[in-house]
């Protein structure tokens, strides 16, 4: 009788519809007709107000704008919305438009839009290329001029980014983002979806989806069984330690890219007191030194990252990236040098010097670094005699440490999602930066000089050449940084899913080449 | 002399104004003593890298946080004895709007996990009491055991992996109809049932001793009659108290549940908010949360009158209620 009772029970839910029901998926009959692709994707941050006005657009990117110059795989400048551009000196950037172009209302793409965005942009204080009111000159219909308010010859390749994605004239893109993109908006739904259609008006090659849903669920483990459950046909950020199984599932498959960001270790060169340890160039050489990167890479991130010697992905760097080659794991050699500088191993086998411990204190946020990762670096300083505290803290408590330069050690994973070559060397260690921390990591005189000059080039070649001088200052002679590993975006997908080509810089991905096999 | 549940309920509601005014001093300087500052945390993820100390320093001018301690205070106690809890930094909405806006899919949930708790654990509590010792007893125990130690978001991704990838039958995550809150419902209701089905047993053993049960049986009534209407219904006191403590928990601790079946509802907007240092927002929480509870205790207190007529007799004074 109870397994009757059971058996209807279940057969009533089953009845009631399955999973794939779901309002992504109302109709089965629709669905097998029409193109139409579930995306799961972390915690919704467009409800952040700073974000509101970029909806669609960053740091979740659906394909709905399309800023001037686009970024590709490689670290490249591409043409976008602009077919050509020029350095007027200056300066001063010219750009000449791409004509034919309508936004999703039917508007005419023109220099106007270019305009609104940009003021809209530093009205909302989302842009951070120095760019203040005035910035563009309309020189016609088709051709604008774009002048930052400080010197800043990188501009082009910080346009790259999708923040600045153009919106129609007079649109408000917190509501219903305008613009030119293979995408159109249809429905956000906030902390649940973001559903964008195909614009069939679009100027380059038309989307193959019909329909595009950016789906919300922020838990890792939750986005891998709405996959296995194929609720989802996408997913992001997938968490390292479930790649296997995913692999092994069958019907799934994951992709990589190349290295899109770095794991990198930032040193408090001139910490507050009592963070002061790192000042020592012998202590932050040792450090360097007794952290076997190799290992790091394929048995704590289990093979999937990779060994890199920059603080940018290196591609970044162009052909310049070999003139960085980062601190050799010695870890005899880092005991050696301590001990020259009087730094002795006692009983519990720390070192000690004028009854003081070697003792530093590291700082991680457990959402961007495993904690298998701090606890490998941990284990691998004692093995040479430094201690390492490691405080785990969520953003805010982080963010204050950093600025405040209470730490010796910390790890982050920052993104690269622009072609400076300078972008972090000139934020995080270049006394010109403005930023709070920056001035606890300052990395010298001949840092700043190759910094300022890799900003200062009109030529990329030059500017990426003139960084990698730079970066082989801080890693190879200052060690004020260490890169970790070089860290891949990693995606999984139903295999049904085709053409879809994963950006290491997960903003710049597009989604016009993915289409859903029958 | 019988006396009112209003004139109860006014006195008892009087009463909870000084704790009300605990929890938000409490609140306010939780929020206000946790590290990190909030206009640094809305600077960064502006410009997504670290803002300038100038730039800080006017963010914190203009959002009023270069004010003492004391007048920021003052000026959101203001605010919220009129209702408006300030607005969210985060956000740029009003919390008490976005409070308004998350709380029904909480509510869902809670009420939800609570009614399966109660529904499984008030029969399988009295199964288990009325045969003490035996194989339904000790089922029901082993039961309440897996129930309690196994962390309600392990449970989740079991019911999922069961009810989601496995069969199909139920959707992962999602909002919109019954069918998204079946699983996040089981999830939460069957660790409450655990924690209920043990108390019930066990308020259900000591009325089963008791003499006027001993009255019931000897007057020959049936079996039935004695369990359901003399022994149950006097149980049910602590099982009452019990279920308010633990609704006010889980309007307030759904957020491993929410966050695990992508539920927006009021436990993931706090912890974003905790996380963005968002003062406002969690100030806000805390003192909804207060009343929340308060407010069921108080609903709790008075149900003992329904529960038990032997109350509606005593001096209001010397009824027992649930510590607020």
């Amino acid at each position: 009788m109870l397994k009757r009772l059971a058996l209807l029970a279940l057969a009533g839910l089953n009845g009631c519809g399955s999973a794939k029901d779901s309002d992504s998926r109302s109709q089965a009959s629709e669905s097998a007709e029409k193109q139409e692709l579930v995306v799961a994707v972390g915690a919704d941050e467009f409800g952040l107000q700073l974000n509101r006005g970029r909806l669609g657009r960053y740091p979740l990117n659906a394909g709905l704008c399309e800023p001037l110059v686009r970024m590709t795989a490689d670290f490249r400048v591409a043409p976008s919305l602009a077919t050509r551009w020029a350095y007027l000196g200056d300066n001063t950037y010219r750009f000449t438009l791409r004509r034919g172009v309508a936004f999703h209302d039917g508007s005419s793409f023109d220099a106007r839009a270019v305009t609104y965005t940009i003021d809209q942009g530093i009205r909302e204080k989302t842009q951070y290329s120095f760019l203040s009111g005035g910035a563009v000159r309309v020189i016609d219909d088709t051709t604008v001029d774009i002048r930052p308010s400080i010197p800043n010859l990188r501009l082009l390749q910080q346009l790259v980014h999708p923040t600045y994605g153009i919106v129609a004239a007079g649109s408000d893109p917190a509501v219903r983002p305008t613009c030119t993109g293979a995408f159109r908006f249809a429905e956000y739904l906030p902390q649940d979806r973001l559903s964008v259609v195909r614009n069939e008006g679009y100027w380059g090659e038309r989307a193959k989806l019909d329909r595009l849903i950016f789906r919300f669920i922020p838990d890792d483990n939750t986005r891998a069984l709405a996959l296995r459950a194929g609720e989802v046909d996408v997913i992001f950020d997938v968490n390292r330690s479930m790649v296997a199984s995913l692999e092994a599932t069958p019907g799934i498959r994951v992709a990589t890219t190349a290295p899109g960001s770095v794991m990198l270790m930032y040193m408090a060169i001139h910490g507050k007191p009592p963070y002061v340890r790192m000042s020592d160039p012998a202590i932050r050489r040792a450090v360097a030194m007794a952290i076997d990167r190799s290992t790091l890479v394929d048995r704590v991130m289990e093979g999937r990252s990779v060994r890199v010697n920059t603080v940018n992905p290196p591609a970044v760097l162009g052909n310049h990236a070999h003139l960085i080659h980062g601190v050799p794991y010695n870890p005899e050699a880092a005991g050696r040098l301590l001990e020259s500088r009087g730094w002795l191993r006692y009983g519990d086998g720390v070192r000690v010097r004028n009854g003081e411990r070697l003792t530093l204190s590291m700082i991680t946020q457990p959402g961007s670094v495993d904690r298998a990762v701090a606890q490998f670096i941990q284990a691998q300083l004692g093995s040479v005699g430094i201690e390492v505290k490691v405080s785990e803290l969520d953003a805010a408590a982080f963010e204050s440490r950093v600025s405040s330069g209470t730490f010796d050690l910390d790890i982050e994973v920052p993104s690269q999602n622009d072609t400076n070559p300078a972008f972090l060397l000139a934020l995080r260690w270049y006394s010109g930066s403005r930023v709070r921390s920056a001035v606890f990591m300052r990395a010298g005189a001949r840092f700043d000089s190759l910094v300022a000059q890799s900003l200062a080039s009109a030529n990329h070649d030059s500017s990426q050449a003139k960084a990698a001088a730079a970066m082989h200052v801080l890693v190879d002679e200052e060690v004020a940084a260490i890169p970790l590993a070089g860290v891949y975006r990693i995606y999984a997908m139903s295999s049904r899913v085709k053409g879809f080509d994963p950006h290491p810089s997960r903003v710049n991905q597009a989604w016009n080449t993915v289409w859903i096999a029958r | 002399m019988r006396f009112g549940a209003a004139e109860y309920g006014g006195r008892r509601m009087l009463s909870l104004v000084p704790v009300w005014l605990g929890v938000s001093l409490l609140a306010f300087s939780l929020a206000n003593l946790a590290p990190g500052d909030p206009a640094e945390i809305i600077l960064q993820r502006q410009a997504g890298e670290p803002p300038t100390a100038e730039a800080v320093e006017q963010l914190r001018r203009e959002m009023g946080l270069d004010a003492p301690f004391a007048v920021r205070y003052g000026r959101w106690l203001g605010g919220a004895v009129r209702g408006d809890f300030g607005t969210s930094y985060s956000s740029g909405q009003p919390v008490f709007r976005t409070l308004a806006e998350r709380l029904p899919a909480t509510l869902q949930l809670a009420s939800g996990a609570l009614l399966l708790g109660l529904l499984i654990a008030i029969p399988l509590g009295v199964v288990a009491a009325v045969n003490r010792g035996n194989a339904p007893d000790h089922l029901s125990r082993l039961i309440a055991l897996i129930g309690t130690s196994t962390p309600s978001f392990v449970l989740g991704y079991l019911l999922i992996l069961l009810f989601a990838v496995s069969l199909h039958m139920l959707p992962v995550t999602g909002s919109g109809g019954w069918r998204y809150l079946v699983l996040p419902v089981m999830t939460l209701g069957l660790a409450e049932a655990a924690a209920l089905t043990r108390l019930t047993r066990t308020s259900m053993l000591e009325v089963l001793g008791e003499d006027y049960v001993r009255t019931a049986r000897a007057k020959g009534l049936p079996r039935r009659v004695v369990i359901m209407r003399h022994a149950l219904r006097n149980a049910l006191n602590p099982v009452a108290t019990l279920a308010g403590v633990r609704f006010g928990r889980l309007l307030g601790g759904a957020v491993i549940i929410e966050n695990v079946f992508a539920r927006a509802g009021i436990g993931t907007t706090i912890v974003n908010a905790i996380h963005d240092r968002d003062y406002p927002m969690i100030q806000g929480f805390i003192l909804f949360m207060g009343t929340v509870f308060v407010t069921v205790n108080l609903l709790v207190d008075l149900s003992y009158v329904w529960l038990d007529p032997r109350l509606r007799l005593i001096e209001p004074a010397e009824r027992p209620s649930v510590a607020t």
